[in-house]
């Protein structure tokens, strides 16, 4: 019941009601349960490998994060059940706007890296403009020629001038 | 629409095609005029965050060098990576000696461990410009009056106090190794990660002895809560001068933790003599031994020659105790 | 007595206010900005203040201080990217009341709780410095381990819908917290060989990918051009009677708890603010506001975290040992002027000691008018279009991410968070408990095996160290609290249910 809530709120379009959105959380959430059972898994081979602790009373460096991954795992299989069992523990009803998102992460990872060869502030700038013309809106290149500048001139003339950072 | 946002992106691409060319002819470097050194502005990599004593040491040489030397000089904090970013940092760097870093001893603690994935003869070593030694600190109200009757208690029980100190497997920890060894006893080492906290568990009474800088724990040792016994310097601290050293009481102990500058291998003599006479007229000045005296550092002034001489043994005992201690294969 | 005079002659100088004022605008501004906090800003700070004599250099780092602590909550709550680590509580409920038109009501709210907190802590260091400064001592490795599996506990509050998917991240987020080299040993744990990793995971890149950049992801999906939420008046800082009134147990709650937890070293702001949301929770009468926008919600984290400066002070001025990154920067600039910290300073300096203690509590007020001028600034970002604002979060993000260790690498990783976020947030996973265990992990971590060499293996240090059984005890209880009410409630329902079957369906 508490979760039903919780998948309402936040999203402004009402989920489509009876099982259809109901079985897309199922995919959603066993794909999840499924990642985070192969993380915790992983972990837990990998704490194995960390040495043995050399300080009289000292658990070693492996004892914490064995302990987390036994932990998540517990946890894990048991939001595994839950998905198992039809319960509806929440997700996505409407689809993801694939383009848009990988877009806009997408330019931004292009900024950082080529931060490298024309400057930060530069490619903030650039970047930023660019950004804003994946919005709908009216009048989209003045706003992204404003958006660009002023995100230039913050990066450029605060964080680099003014506060002397070492920006690439 | 798709002209206008055509011609603006290409526009765009042009205007920054054009900055970035004009950026780069200005930043490419410059040939290496010894004579003229420095020609463009100095940076000091401090492998730090801003704030921490290595810090307040890299920008007061930064002050020192544009006022007596008349140098142009920038302060960049490199933290992380337990020095290896700031190392990095002017190893990608030309050995033109434009890049200078600001670093500690725990230099050889990370090759030892290695953490830093470079050696000693990656770097030329210039000077050893601040240092400041270990010692054995205990609560005023403690029985031990003398590192000897500290000794002879751990001999009889062994590992029977608490001894701790600032970080595991560091420089404090290499102390006591040293003292162990000297001594012939045994003990354990509880490691804290900051040095303000080990003067907070020594007066909690969570640990029995401490391993640490005379200064972290000032106001206590000046106003007789905390009992040094025993210091790590050669002759007797002018800040401390009623504590004993350790060589004064029959055990062979010298360290210290320094600060210093390097630039990289391969930079070039003549620009190096013109850094080391900036850093003579920085050490002879006024302000410098000033701001030595406050921040109770001694100066070891070490010469290029003596500083590596001296990191080359640092490294092989240290070598010695992290296998020891298990901290290094 | 004297000293007392001269102090306040300083602080009501020209001179005084002006460094106030000046320290506490820096100090909103650079909190405000993602990625840098207070120890940046006073070490920005300290070659300005040469010149200053120590009394009025010690005053404007307090300000700087004082007002980067609130600073931290105006980015947190208008682009859900929270400008310091302190500030990550009140992203939650201060972004999601932004979103619903109210921004201006949650700055105001911020700004008062953090003024209430700042003068809080400021007058438990000038009344109780010396009997606190003993509190401090008495946390032994034990007690600090307590004390975070305390925090922990409130994962099961920050869960929202779902008890096992705030479990899973809170997991997920522990396994974060190891990442590193390892406390005790010294050994490089998961860190695949980049030395970029040896000090961990960085928390705030984690912060600002998970908050933020999610939060800009999820704002390009609103295929509609969004008209400019807010329609608040212009710049009215003072909080209606009625939000006192619903207020003022969470700022009060929430000064008290970052007074404390700001006297221990190495717990600050950035726990003491969720200790204290959950605290204010847990006594709510309407805990499921939390998390939509309540009131508290901001009032509490912000007050703690104010509250953490006078807090973290105490141990400063009593023993002469900073208890925090930023207090050690004052040291610092204490020892340039030739002084150094400790209780000598009472004697030695009384002035110097007065201004800090009254300067405290004075820059809280300082920062409250300073505050309130830039409120007609921050109205109108919210009223930017949403581009502009979701572009805005992304390139804060990705500045600061960088200034936190000039990193490039911490921007990629920043990145990587918010994709990580953004999935979490389009399957309802909470991501709160995430950055809980994160922050909590390394406490918890590297103190249970302090305890336990020191105790040299022995498990009974935890049960012996009275501190330690207090807080283990309070997280018992913490945690079987919701448990006993989850089961009545469902006791409760099961009556409800069985009403239904029987009744008509509304």
């Amino acid at each position: 019941m508490m979760n039903k809530a919780s998948a309402v709120s936040n999203s402004n379009l009402s989920p489509a009601p009876g099982g259809e959105a109901i079985r897309s959380h199922f995919w959603q959430n066993l794909v999840a349960a499924g990642i985070f059972l192969a993380w915790n898994a992983s972990f837990l081979i990998m704490s194995f490998a960390l040495p043995p602790g050399h300080s009289r009373g000292d658990v070693g460096p492996g004892s914490l994060p064995m302990q987390v991954s036994i932990f998540g795992l517990i946890v894990s299989t048991v939001y595994l059940i839950q998905v198992l069992r039809g319960m509806d523990l929440g997700g996505s009803s409407d689809k993801i706007d694939v383009p848009r998102v990988a877009g806009l992460l997408g330019l931004f990872i292009a900024v950082a890296l080529s931060a490298n060869w024309i400057g930060l502030a530069l490619c903030l700038g650039i970047g930023t403009g660019v950004a804003t013309l994946l919005f709908p809106g009216q009048k989209p290149f003045v706003r992204a020629l404003a958006t660009g500048v002023g995100f230039w001139v913050i990066a450029y003339g605060l964080f680099g001038k003014l506060l002397e950072l070492p920006l690439p | 629409m798709t002209i206008n946002r055509r011609t603006f992106g290409t526009r765009m691409a042009g205007a920054a095609l054009g900055l970035a060319l004009a950026l780069s002819s200005v930043a490419l470097p410059a040939p290496a005029m010894a004579a003229g050194f420095p020609e463009k502005s100095v940076t000091l990599v401090v492998w730090a965050g801003a704030g921490g004593a290595l810090d307040t040491y890299g920008r007061k040489l930064a002050e020192l060098l544009e006022k007596e030397s008349g140098w142009s000089v920038k302060v960049d904090n490199r933290p992380g990576g337990s020095g290896a970013v700031g190392v990095s940092q002017i190893m990608t760097q030309p050995a033109d000696g434009y890049n200078i870093l600001v670093f500690t001893g725990t230099l050889t603690f990370g090759i030892a461990q290695g953490l830093i994935p470079f050696e000693l003869k990656d770097f030329r070593m210039l000077r050893a410009m601040q240092s400041e030694p270990s010692s054995l600190a205990v609560l005023s109200d403690s029985p031990f009056k003398s590192v000897d009757d500290f000794v002879k208690y751990m001999k009889e029980n062994p590992s029977g106090l608490k001894v701790g100190g600032h970080a595991p497997g560091g420089f404090h920890q290499y102390m006591l190794y040293q003292l162990m060894k000297s001594g012939g006893f045994e003990s354990g080492w509880i490691p804290h990660d900051a040095s303000g906290k080990v003067t907070l568990a020594l007066l909690g009474k969570h640990i029995d002895a401490a391993m640490m800088t005379p200064s972290t724990g000032l106001a206590q040792v000046k106003n007789g809560d905390i009992k040094l016994l025993g210091v790590s310097t050669d002759k007797r601290s002018e800040f401390l001068p009623d504590v004993p050293t350790f060589k004064e009481q029959g055990y062979d102990i010298e360290g210290a933790v320094w600060r210093g500058i390097a630039v990289k291998a391969g930079t070039p003599d003549d620009v190096v003599t013109s850094i080391q006479a900036a850093v003579d007229k920085v050490t002879a000045s006024a302000d410098w031994k000033k701001f030595q005296t406050e921040q109770f550092q001694d100066s070891p002034n070490w010469n290029e020659e003596e500083f590596t001489k001296r990191a080359e043994s640092d490294l092989s005992s240290q070598l010695e105790f992290l296998k020891a201690n298990g901290y290094a294969q | 007595m004297d000293g007392i005079l001269q102090s306040l002659g300083v602080i009501f100088s020209f001179s005084g206010l002006a460094v106030l004022i000046i320290g506490a605008l820096l100090g909103i501004v650079i909190g405000a900005l993602p990625g840098l906090g207070p120890s940046i800003g006073l070490s920005l700070l300290i070659p300005f203040t040469y010149n200053l004599g120590p009394e009025l250099s010690m005053l404007m780092m307090i300000s700087l201080y004082t007002s980067a602590e609130y600073g931290g909550s105006i980015s947190a709550i208008l682009l859900s990217t929270p400008g310091t680590a302190a500030a990550a509580a009140t992203a939650i409920d201060g972004y999601a009341m932004a979103r619903k038109g109210k921004a201006n009501e949650a700055i105001s709210i911020s700004l008062t709780a953090s003024t209430v907190g700042g003068v809080f802590g400021g007058l438990a260091l000038l009344l109780l410095a010396m009997p606190l400064a003993s509190l401090a001592l008495k946390f032994g490795p034990a007690g600090y381990f307590a004390v975070g599996v305390f925090g922990l506990t409130s994962v099961a509050a920050l869960s929202g819908g779902s008890l096992v998917k705030g479990l899973v991240c809170a997991a997920f987020g522990l396994a974060l917290a190891t990442i590193g080299i390892d406390p005790i040993a010294g050994t490089p744990r998961f860190t695949f060989g980049l030395f970029e990793l040896y000090e961990g995971v960085p928390f705030l890149a984690a912060l600002i990918g998970l908050f933020a950049v999610s939060e800009a992801l999820v704002m390009i999906e609103n295929r509609v051009a969004a008209a400019p939420v807010i329609k608040d008046k212009v710049g009215h800082v003072f909080m209606s009677g009625a939000l006192w009134k619903e207020t003022w147990r969470s700022m009060l709650s929430g000064s008290v708890i970052g007074t404390l937890l700001g006297i221990l070293p190495g717990v600050g702001g950035n726990i003491a603010c969720w200790v204290a949301r959950d605290y204010a929770r847990a006594r709510d009468p309407h805990p499921e506001e939390y998390g939509h926008g309540s009131a508290n919600g901001i009032a509490a984290p912000e007050a703690s975290n104010n509250a953490t400066v006078g807090g973290a002070l105490v141990p400063l001025l009593a023993l002469g040992v900073p208890g925090s990154p930023t207090t050690a920067i004052m040291v610092g600039a204490l020892i340039m002027h030739g002084l150094h910290p400790g209780p000598q300073l009472f004697t030695e300096a009384p002035s110097l000691v007065y201004a800090i203690l009254f300067g405290t509590i004075i820059a809280s007020l300082v920062q409250y008018a300073a505050g309130s001028l830039f409120l007609p600034l921050m109205a109108r970002v919210m009223r930017l279009p949403d581009a502009v604002i979701a572009v805005g979060i992304m390139a804060f993000a990705v500045l600061g991410a960088f200034a936190i260790r000039n990193l490039m690498f911490d921007v990629y990783l920043m990145l990587g968070f918010g994709v990580v976020g953004y999935l979490m947030k389009k399957l309802r996973f909470p991501v709160a408990p995430i950055v809980l265990a994160m922050v909590l992990g390394y406490l918890v971590e590297s103190n249970y095996r302090t305890a336990l060499v020191s105790s040299q293996g022995d498990y009974m240090i935890f049960i012996t160290d009275p501190v330690s059984l207090l807080f283990l005890v309070l997280s018992l209880v913490s945690l079987l609290t919701p448990l006993w009410r989850a089961l009545q409630a469902r006791r409760a329902r099961r009556i409800d249910v069985d009403e239904a079957a029987n009744g008509t369906v509304r």
